[in-house]
């Protein structure tokens, strides 16, 4: 199964940057971008491995597209490269219904990781009554799992808890991280095995995240399961783990902001292991230590 | 050598010589229209006589059509609504499902291979609103082994068959949101948006590529000839996107035989997405550069929203009258004069996409920028469809020197619904608004859409003349416009948004030989009537094509 996500935002919320960061930095997962145009993009020459007009190849592994045709076609030939990408990035043009472009990642040979929507904190607001693109920027917003407010370098305080206020009570459930320059840590935002093994995240983005750790040897029911990721705090962006049934086959629990799934999957295993990450600076673990207490007992 | 040719009447759309008997003709252009004795001064001719009982027209001048209008054709036809095939056959409308079970069984009767599938195109569930939806369980009715896929009108829904699904391995544990289902979640056979229709790649497949195949073009041509079209665009024109259909095109034109001249306004790029439109504009004027006489490329075309019916065009307030507003810009509204600044100042001719008036407003917030940076006398940029234009629009719009091209089809095809669902009774009176148009001195044309709507000029024009739905409803009498108007806009008033006014559109001395060939006056029949006046065919370039019933 190939990760697939979906980056959307209007005009001017970072979305260049944070694919710039991707390709740029992120080492040991291929990544396949799908992007509006390589003029936005920057990529340095000397990662550049071979080029055609509309697909980069780059050393580290990763390959750029753009779009050309329909999504779905762009889609398809990105699963049939050679090697198979790992995880297929998409950058939905800024007027793009996001949560359409999403629903491709549940095709069969996909499996869709999140919705990323980036927010301008300057613009946001007003994009939001905008007499032409209301709708839209409120659509976006409202598909995003993890809605990523940026550029808060450029408003006052005041503005920023206006800003933050505002969302959390329009766009109820998405996970908000605040940033300046697009600086989320990527690994975070999409590698969901670098996540999970928080040594392998780079140096640089270490400072910013927090791991939480949860194991216990009893297997659970589903029931308990859903209650437990239903009730994490929006501040955690990720979350991923294995649990045990008392009678049944395993769940496997993978969190994307307010994308929270647990699936059956095969396998023994006789208790649980999840694993939760959010910004040092926003998620508070003695939540999770209550909320796991609350429904686990433990 | 001369050929002069003689009718019962020629309405040459020349405001200043409107009437005629003779006209002739010399290497495909035309030398004089007037009397024979008038005409025949120069030089040696060629009597033809072959229309003295037909009366002749200026060759009608399609203003937005699609090459796929050819291509769908050449597929099973399930819509509501009889459409001519090229052949000069008619395709039944599709009244009930049992019709449309019918018309399937016949078709799975007529293969003989048991797993070739059915691809069927038209079918539209706005006229079967009083209905449960269709779903895979009518469509297994014609064959729970042959695989079905019926592509809907609007493009963004298809519905199959049981066997259909499982050929493609679309199962019920598959989470696309566009997965119809029924109250236990079963499928139910509904494909909506592409990322559902996609997962059925055989069905979705065959209806795209059909579409761009040569012969939808030849098809598209033979349509239009049977109609008495002489130009048509592809108004979605794909040499920017595919350039292999391009030369294709080029080849297929430049045949003596081929009835028609095409003028393609490409799209720049993917809808709503960003490119390096400065290249793409002198790519534009390099395709220019290659214009032959039977193929164009005079501009650029931007889509800018969805559609009424579909409920995804931007419309201003108070917003639809009923349904969810699925309203979808497809511009970036800060970014959209930098789009079109390039083509413009390249002196090429932009048209607009706008369903939605809310669109149009940004459309026209724009052009006024673009001039008032860059400008330049007669553009004759286009705002199509227009549906919705106000009376501030208009007046605007005369002010930017904008032309119109109204989808005068709607009218029929959609009025009753725009009256009922869409946009309510007093905006549904006002759509389309080709009197207020002329009233305010705009330059329009009208058009099909094709295959949207069947392409047909004499159907159009009777649309914009009479105004009339399918249960009689006369949808707004003040925007009723003669049929002299109506014959100006799908001749001269589409010719002249193109800048080909001086080439075609009317009958004058120098202009192209291009005649619609119709067995009446459309000017002084009924009016009632015009869409029923028969079409002998066509002359292009003098030579003569005759439609394939005649």
């Amino acid at each position: 199964m190939i990760r697939f996500t979906v980056i959307g935002g209007y005009l001017g919320a970072g979305k260049t940057t944070l694919l710039n960061r991707i390709l740029t930095k992120e080492k040991g997962v291929r990544y396949a971008l799908l992007i509006n145009d390589f003029g936005e993009i920057n990529i340095d020459a000397k990662l550049i491995e071979s080029q055609t007009d509309s697909q980069i190849n780059l050393t580290n592994g990763c390959v750029c597209c753009t779009l050309v045709d329909g999504f779905h076609d762009a889609i398809d030939q990105l699963c049939h490269l050679q090697p198979p990408p790992e995880h297929i990035i998409v950058e939905a043009s800024g007027v793009a219904d996001v949560s359409n472009l999403a629903q491709y990642g549940y095709a069969p040979n996909l499996a869709l990781d999140g919705v990323l929507v980036l927010a301008d904190a300057e613009t946001v607001r007003e994009k939001a009554d905008d007499k032409y693109v209301a709708t839209t920027v409120r659509r976006q917003l409202a598909a995003a799992d993890i809605i990523i407010l940026n550029k808060t370098d450029l408003v006052s305080e005041e503005t920023l808890g206006k800003r933050i206020d505002w969302l959390t009570t329009t766009f109820p459930g998405a996970t908000l991280i605040n940033t300046e320059f697009g600086e989320v840590p990527t690994s975070l935002l999409f590698d969901v095995h670098a996540a999970m093994k928080p040594d392998d995240l780079h140096q640089a983005d270490h400072e910013h995240y927090v791991t939480w750790k949860f194991e216990l040897s009893q297997p659970t029911t589903r029931e308990a399961l859903e209650g437990f990721i239903s009730q994490l705090p929006t501040t955690v962006i990720r979350a991923k783990g294995f649990a045990g049934q008392v009678s049944g086959s395993d769940l496997l629990v993978q969190v994307v902001g307010k994308r929270r799934e647990i699936r059956e999957v095969e396998g023994n295993q006789t208790g649980i292991l999840i694993t939760a990450i959010g910004l040092e600076s926003q998620l508070d673990c003695s939540i999770l230590d209550d909320l796991r207490e609350r429904v686990f007992g433990t | 050598m001369i050929t002069i040719f003689s009718a019962k009447k020629i309405r040459t759309m020349n405001p200043s010589n409107p009437e005629a008997t003779h006209i002739a003709v010399r290497d495909g252009s035309i030398l004089g229209v007037g009397s024979l004795d008038e005409v025949s001064g120069w030089g040696e001719y060629q009597l033809d006589d072959t229309f003295a009982d037909k009366v002749i027209v200026p060759g009608f001048v399609e203003a937005h059509a699609h090459v796929m209008a050819g291509g769908m054709m050449m597929l099973p036809y399930l819509g509501y609504f009889d459409r001519p095939r090229a052949d000069g056959t008619t395709a039944k409308g599709i009244k009930s499902y049992d019709q449309l079970i019918e018309m399937l069984k016949a078709e799975d009767e007529r293969l003989e291979d048991p797993n070739e599938q059915i691809v069927a195109v038209g079918f539209d569930p706005i006229y079967f609103a009083d209905q449960p939806r269709l779903t895979c369980h009518h469509l297994d009715q014609v064959s729970n082994t042959r695989p079905i896929y019926l592509h809907h009108a609007s493009g963004h829904l298809a519905t199959v068959n049981t066997p259909m699904l499982k050929v493609n391995n679309i199962t019920r544990e598959l989470r696309v949101e566009g997965l119809g289902r029924d109250a236990e979640g079963e499928l139910d056979g509904e494909l909506r948006e592409p990322p559902a229709m996609t997962l059925c790649k055989s069905g979705y497949n065959v209806f795209q590529f059909t579409n761009s195949t040569e012969q939808a073009l030849r098809d598209f041509a033979a349509l239009a000839r049977n109609a008495g079209i002489t130009t048509c665009t592809d108004l979605a024109g794909s040499a920017i996107l595919a350039p292999k259909l391009y030369d294709m095109t080029t080849r297929v034109t430049s045949e003596a035989a081929f009835p028609m001249r095409l003028v393609q306004y490409n799209i720049p790029a993917m809808p709503g997405k960003a490119a390096d439109f400065s290249e793409i504009a002198e790519r534009v004027v390099e395709l220019r550069r290659n214009n032959s006489d039977k193929f164009r490329s005079p501009g650029i075309k931007f889509v800018l929203d969805g559609s009424i019916q579909g409920f995804s065009a931007l419309i201003k307030e108070p917003g639809y009258f009923s349904g969810e507003d699925h309203g979808q810009l497809l511009a970036v509204p800060e970014q959209l004069k930098d789009w079109l600044l390039p083509f413009h100042k390249a002196g090429l001719n932009i048209h607009m996409h706008c369903n939605g008036n809310k669109t149009q407003d940004l459309a026209l917030e724009t052009i006024e920028a673009i001039l008032c940076e860059a400008p330049r006398p007669d553009h004759r940029h286009t705002i199509t469809h227009a549906q919705l234009t106000t009376q501030a629009q208009l007046r605007k719009m005369a002010k930017l020197g904008l032309c119109a091209n109204f989808f005068a089809n709607h009218i029929w095809f959609w009025g009753d619904q725009h009256y009922d669902i869409t946009v309510g009774p007093e905006r549904a009176n006002q759509i389309e608004p080709c009197a207020s148009a002329i009233r305010e001195g705009i330059s329009f044309s009208i058009h099909s859409d094709a295959g949207v709507t069947p392409l047909g000029s004499l159907h159009t024009m009777w649309c914009a003349v009479n105004r009339t739905t399918p249960s009689g409803r006369i949808l707004g009498e003040l925007e009723k416009i003669s049929a002299a108007e109506a014959l100006k806009a799908v001749t001269i008033g589409a010719a002249y948004q193109m800048h080909l006014d001086d080439e075609i559109g009317s009958l004058e001395a120098g202009k192209k030989a291009d005649f619609a060939i119709l067995d009446d006056d459309p000017l002084t029949v009924d009016p009632m009537a015009i869409r029923d006046i028969g079409v002998w065919g066509t002359v292009l370039g003098g030579k003569r094509f005759k439609a394939a019933n005649r």
